[in-house]
């Protein structure tokens, strides 16, 4: 359900549409706003893998989201087994500095929690990057890799 | 508060019930969601050699009542695991990774490392739910997993924190 500015009352009739469109779209849309994520289930083994040592898509970590206007919490959770560096680009525009958001020296954990404030309605492209100083690292499979984007109030 | 499925309005004479259920009442149940959290800080610090997963104990497990929707659950916590080690959550009788080989986030150092995670658990129906961290160890030899819970541990005094919230 889209959201709609809510309108500033008058001394005017109250009709059934009004009441819909502020209280019953409204609400709803609060209550279940935009979301996208790609959580694959678990599985043996390793996930993705990458050599690159500048910044290249996490394949199949990429999002698409409709917003209405507002502010969006993006989380991106997954283990590593290698030093790597992760970064969030929204629409084409990497957030982080030349070494990303986050990096782990070694075989780690990675918690990236991004929050987009005041985004004008539009179609955002949320993609996951990452590269790595030297050699290979590779995402488990077997944490169930998790990546979203929502818009939250 | 409870959150109440909003009504499509017609063209009759509404009351202040009405009124009081769709706004009053579901304003509140936005503003004031189910939360339930935990932080630990504990004379000891969690240990476990169990291959099989089990709870840290039963002060990180919730009796959670949703209205419907969507949860977001989090750690925020540090943790060794020498032979390294998995965190999962539970909810009622399946975990999120739902596989006894898998969790949701790894315990892989000597050192003490960062072992946090967040992430949503969607479109739950309405209902009381029993929500718990649980973990194990890979392989239950000599080297136990270690959740760092307070303690007083020089450098090391840190508090670990668990909390779901039923978030829109």
């Amino acid at each position: 359900m889209s959201w709609t500015h809510p309108r500033t009352w008058l001394p005017e009739k109250i009709t059934a549409d009004k009441l819909n469109q502020e209280i019953r779209d409204n609400f709803t849309a609060l209550k279940d706003p935009q979301h996208d994520e790609y959580a694959p289930s678990y599985a043996a083994g390793n996930l993705i893998s990458t050599s690159s040592t500048s910044w290249t898509t996490m394949t199949d970590f990429e999002l698409s989201l409709t917003t209405e206007g507002g502010d969006v919490l993006i989380i991106l959770n997954v283990d590593v087994d290698a030093a790597a560096y992760f970064d969030i680009e929204v629409n084409n525009s990497r957030k982080g500095g030349s070494d990303g958001t986050m990096g782990t020296s070694a075989a780690g954990p990675i918690l990236l929690i991004w929050l987009l404030t005041e985004i004008e309605p539009q179609t955002l492209s949320i993609v996951g990057k990452w590269k790595v100083p030297s050699g290979t690292a590779n995402i488990l499979a077997s944490t169930c890799p998790y990546f979203s984007a929502r818009e939250i109030s | 508060m409870a959150w109440t499925e909003p009504i499509t309005w017609t063209n009759v004479l509404s009351d202040a019930s009405d009124f009081n259920e769709q706004i009053r009442d579901n304003l509140l149940a936005l503003k004031q969601p189910p939360t339930s959290h935990y932080e630990a800080n504990e004379l000891s610090n969690y240990s476990t050699f169990s291959t099989t997963y089990a709870n840290l104990d039963s002060d990180w497990s919730f009796s959670f009542s949703s209205n419907g929707g969507d949860l977001l659950i989090g750690l925020a916590a540090c943790a060794t695991g020498l032979d390294f080690g998995l965190l999962d959550v539970l909810i009622d009788s399946t975990r999120i990774a739902n596989n006894t080989s898998g969790g949701i986030r790894k315990i892989v150092s000597s050192n003490t490392t960062n072992v946090s995670f967040l992430r949503w658990v969607r479109g739950l129906p309405a209902g009381t739910y029993t929500i718990t961290l649980q973990w194990k160890n890979n392989s239950g030899g000599a080297n136990s997993n270690t959740m760092r819970a307070g303690a007083g541990t020089v450098n090391e005094d840190v508090h670990p924190r668990f909390w779901v919230r039923e978030v829109s």
